[in-house]
């Protein structure tokens, strides 16, 4: 009998221990990896999560009786949730992520106003108002499995911000009865920016929430893109708001920058682009005769001249090499007139022909540059040709005199003999 | 006070001039005696006495313009290359001096080898001069060496790699092989290291060694004469060397230099790409066209052959090839005694157009 | 050496009366001629022999140092562009007199930087990329700062050099 009972007390100590030493993680996951293929994946998936890994447990979330092994940890009174309706999520994820206190001990320089931006997002308001189509942290983020967002393989690192956006807002399906397009990602795409992300690679280039926020994403107002396109194209904004298209464009309402430009497929500018002819955009607006058209006209005379004068440099130095002549200066200032160029397109955001006329200066004198060098290469070229020409006349003379000399001595010496 | 001597008070007469000045502290008279009856004998093959001269002449200009290269040219593999297109394009006539520099070391071999094989034609090399024979052919594999070397000085990707493949074929001699490689190349690779060597050897080492044995050369044909070819019966009067011959011999240089002017204007010679150690090799890489013909030959020896390594049975039946042909006064005897064997005839021609043969196989195949 | 024989031509003069023309003055002629060809033959092969030798204006091929210009012709918070060789520099003078000097080219897309005395920066005017004055990018899309380059003055002259690898 006293064997039993200290056996049983041994046993149930042993238990004790074991139950306390056994990870605490383990205690949901242990069952739930078994009860079918979802909760399986569940549970694998949360292996690789950022919070499991900073030591949170399912009860973290999802609430529960960590000491309990089976259904019983389960327990409503104790804090379980279970898994949270779609309205839920923002507050359950907010419950930590917005309170600074909890935040310092696992990452203090993170922001702590997620949820509170959320709810001021077009997809927050949406969601009070019993819209449960619209995104949730988890839809973005993901769930049982989300990575920090400099994780290449998070669906909110940079380059894939993208085609998160477009999982809802290009699934024309999903989005019917909102009354907004579903084109944006196909146009991001095809732009400048969509390029230099998904296809170059460039984290430089804007995404989605660059212009429209992260967790506050709304459209910017008519007003605010330009806003949002100064902080990198700050020169051309600068340039705008001196310019008389400033208040023109407020007064009318018109968007600064994606008026021209389009927001979303915002393509390279070619120099068709400005001017009064084929693809130019001023006539959007400008009658012919006004001021704005011939301003628009002679701008583009400008820069045509510009490039035509880098053109016809190229072609300059083209031909002096050739001939073998170095042109490696002639080509620095081509490069200058390249650079140039670029200051003129941005130049002409101040839509003052006078003002890009003197960017420009710097071009046409670098091409004046070009194109002198490439007339002393071509001159260089003909004095070598005509500098042995006299060389060779000399020698030839000399060569022919010496000969003469030569006879004479001969003759002179047969005489003598 | 001693007593002065009258006589040397006289002041030397006017008419004496300082050539009379230096005969009487030099005995220069003698020397001009000689000068005056240098004699270059008159046949039908006269023509060729005047490749030797050309040759020299070609060696001057290259002292010459390589002197005035020294003043602009910086070796290192970061300023070599830099320091040559400076010259092409900066310095005043730099592109005409580096031009006639690199088409000189071509036209000086080509003088050299026609040289060579005129003697051989006329066994100019008989006794008694067969040590003539044997240090001209020192001068011909000096200057060869001093256009290996030269080539890789402008530091741009076909010197690279020719230099490169060039050098890469003494490490297949036996024993040896490894440590002569390094000895070359200065380290293991073509490096650095190897443009130093090869600039000490082009300026400094292969000047010096050049032209004391030119000098040994020179010095056998001011002693013995001209060679005359062999069976020479009808006794035309020889030319005399001073004005004639050499009035002649200015002549062709003359037309040299103009040919030299003619070229480095119309046919420059190209700079190209710097050297990059890391890049592949680019298409057609070559060395310079006289050494085409060793270079095709052992392209076209296999791999193996009977177990022994191709490229080694290469090298060491142009060593056997090369070391006969500098011995040969000594096979030739029948030459001494005035007899014009026609197998020495027959072996030169064959040489020759197997010469020419393979130089054109190797430009095309490269 | 010519002259000897001219000696003994001239006794062979008195020999040969048979030659048409003034023999004595054609080869004059000749021998002045030959003189003359001469001469020009030895300027045409000394003159470009002596224009080598003259060092040419910019006496060095891609010169590892370059001097700017006079400590005192740069104002405190200025930025001033020069060439390096072949590539743009920009000399700062900060507001406490210090020099620094960079490549000029924006380590993003290799525009041409300025110096921002408004901002105390060195700015990049095509995608306002931002640089500290040692050359750090601070902002914007540079993701790597401005090639350093040394600076060094002497006997009141700025000298800018390659920074040694």
């Amino acid at each position: 009998m006293k064997h039993y009972l200290s056996f049983s007390l041994i046993l149930l100590l042993w238990l004790c221990v074991a139950v306390s030493a056994a990870p605490k993680k383990d205690v949901c996951a242990a069952c739930h990896i078994g009860v079918d293929a979802k909760q399986k994946a569940i549970v694998e998936g949360y292996q690789t999560d950022i919070h499991y890994l900073k030591g949170l447990t399912c009860a973290a979330c999802h609430g529960g009786d960590l000491s309990k092994t089976d259904e019983e940890a389960m327990d409503p009174e104790k804090g379980f949730t279970g898994a949270p309706t779609h309205q839920e999520i923002p507050h359950m994820c907010g419950k930590c992520h917005s309170d600074a206190n909890f935040m310092r001990h696992y990452n203090p320089a993170l922001n702590i106003d997620q949820e509170e931006k959320y709810y001021t997002s077009v997809h927050g308001q949406r969601l009070k108002q019993g819209d449960n189509k619209v995104a949730t942290c988890i839809s973005c983020h993901g769930v049982h499995g989300i990575l920090p967002v400099d994780n290449t393989n998070s669906p909110v690192y940079k380059l894939n911000i993208p085609k998160t956006c477009a999982r809802c807002h290009s699934d024309a399906k999903y989005m019917a009865g909102y009354g907004i397009p579903t084109n944006q990602f196909e146009e991001y795409s095809q732009s400048v920016h969509g390029v230099a992300l998904l296809e170059k690679q460039a984290k430089g280039a804007p995404a989605c929430n660059d212009c429209h926020g992260n967790h506050g994403a709304a459209p910017p107002g008519v007003n605010d893109v330009a806003a949002v396109c100064i902080t990198c194209h700050a020169f051309n904004g600068e340039l705008f708001s001196q310019s008389p298209h400033k208040e023109a464009f407020q007064a009318k309402g018109l968007s600064q920058c994606a008026a021209c430009h389009d927001h979303h497929k915002v393509m390279h500018p070619t120099d068709a682009f400005l001017g009064v002819n084929e693809g130019g955009v001023c006539v959007k607006c400008h009658a012919p005769g006004d001021a704005g058209y011939v301003a628009g006209a002679r701008m583009k005379m400008i820069l045509d001249s510009l490039l035509s004068g880098q053109t016809r440099a190229k072609t300059a130095l083209g031909k002096a090499e050739a001939l073998n002549m170095d042109v490696s200066e002639g080509e620095s200032a081509v490069e200058e007139i390249r650079e140039n160029s670029i200051e003129a397109r941005t130049a002409i955001h101040a839509f003052t022909p006078e003002h890009l006329n003197e960017v420009a200066l710097k071009g046409f004198t670098a091409e004046a540059k070009a194109e002198s060098l490439a007339a002393a290469a071509v001159f260089e070229y003909k004095f070598r040709r005509t500098g042995f020409g006299v060389a060779s006349l000399v020698i030839t003379g000399l060569a022919f005199l010496l000969w003469r000399k030569i006879k004479a001595i001969e003759r002179k010496q047969r005489g003598a003999s | 006070m001693a007593m002065t001597d009258k006589r040397s008070m006289i002041p030397d007469p006017p008419r004496r001039g300082f050539l009379e000045w230096l005969d009487d502290r030099y005995g220069v008279s003698k020397v001009r005696e000689f000068m005056r009856h240098k004699s270059v004998p008159t046949h039908r093959g006269s023509v060729w006495y005047y490749f030797g001269g050309l040759s020299l002449f070609l060696f001057i200009v290259q002292i010459l313009s390589g002197i005035l290269l020294l003043l602009y040219y910086r070796v290192g593999a970061e300023s070599s290359y830099e320091s040559v297109r400076f010259i092409t394009t900066k310095v005043p006539f730099g592109w005409l001096i580096r031009s006639i520099h690199s088409w000189g070391a071509n036209l000086m071999v080509l003088a050299a080898i026609i040289h060579m094989f005129s003697v051989y034609f006329e066994r100019a090399y008989r006794k008694p001069r067969e040590l003539t024979w044997l240090t001209g052919m020192a001068l011909l594999g000096l200057a060869m060496f001093f256009g290996f070397s030269g080539y890789l000085l402008p530091w741009n990707k076909l010197a690279f790699f020719a230099t490169k493949v060039g050098t890469e074929i003494v490490g297949v001699i036996p024993g040896a092989g490894h440590f002569m490689l390094r000895l070359l190349r200065g380290s293991d690779d073509v490096t650095g290291a190897t443009l130093s060597r090869f600039f000490g050897l082009h300026a400094a080492i292969l000047p010096a060694v050049f032209t004391l044995i030119l000098m040994i050369h020179l010095m056998f044909v001011q002693v013995q004469g001209m060679s005359e070819p062999l069976g020479h019966q009808e006794k035309r009067k020889p030319m005399p060397f001073f004005p004639n011959f050499l009035l002649r011999d200015l002549l062709l240089w003359l037309l040299a230099l103009n040919l030299l002017a003619l070229l480095a204007v119309f046919f420059p010679w190209e700079l190209g790409d710097k050297a990059d150690p890391f890049a592949s090799a680019p298409a057609g890489i070559r060395p310079e066209w006289y050494f085409l013909a060793m270079f095709q030959m052992l392209k076209f020896i296999p791999a193996k052959v009977l177990a022994i390594d191709g490229e080694l049975l290469g090298v060491a039946g142009i060593g056997l090839g090369l070391a006969f042909w500098a011995l040969f006064p000594f096979w030739d005897r029948a030459a001494s005694r005035g007899e014009r064997r026609s197998w020495v005839t027959l072996l030169g021609i064959i040489i020759v157009i197997g010469f020419l043969v393979f130089t054109i196989l190797g430009w095309v195949l490269a | 050496m010519l002259m000897k024989h001219d000696d003994a031509e001239r006794n062979s003069q008195n020999v040969t009366r048979t030659e048409s023309g003034n023999p004595v003055s054609r080869r004059a002629f000749l021998d002045r001629a030959l003189w003359v060809g001469g001469a020009a033959l030895v300027a045409a092969v000394v003159y470009p022999i002596t224009r080598y030798l003259v060092p040419p204006d910019e006496a060095e091929p891609d010169p590892a140092t370059v001097n700017i210009g006079k400590a005192d012709d740069f104002q405190p918070n200025t930025g001033t562009i020069f060439k390096m060789g072949r590539k743009p520099g920009i000399l700062i003078r900060t507001k406490e007199g210090e020099f620094h000097a960079f490549i000029a080219l924006c380590t993003h897309l290799e525009c041409t930087v300025q110096y921002r005395p408004d901002m105390g920066l060195i700015w990049c005017a095509c995608h306002n990329g931002r640089y500290d004055l040692n050359g750090i990018n601070v902002a914007g899309p540079p993701p790597r700062p401005l090639t350093p380059l040394k600076v060094n003055v002497a006997e009141g002259s700025v000298f800018v050099s390659r920074e040694e690898a």
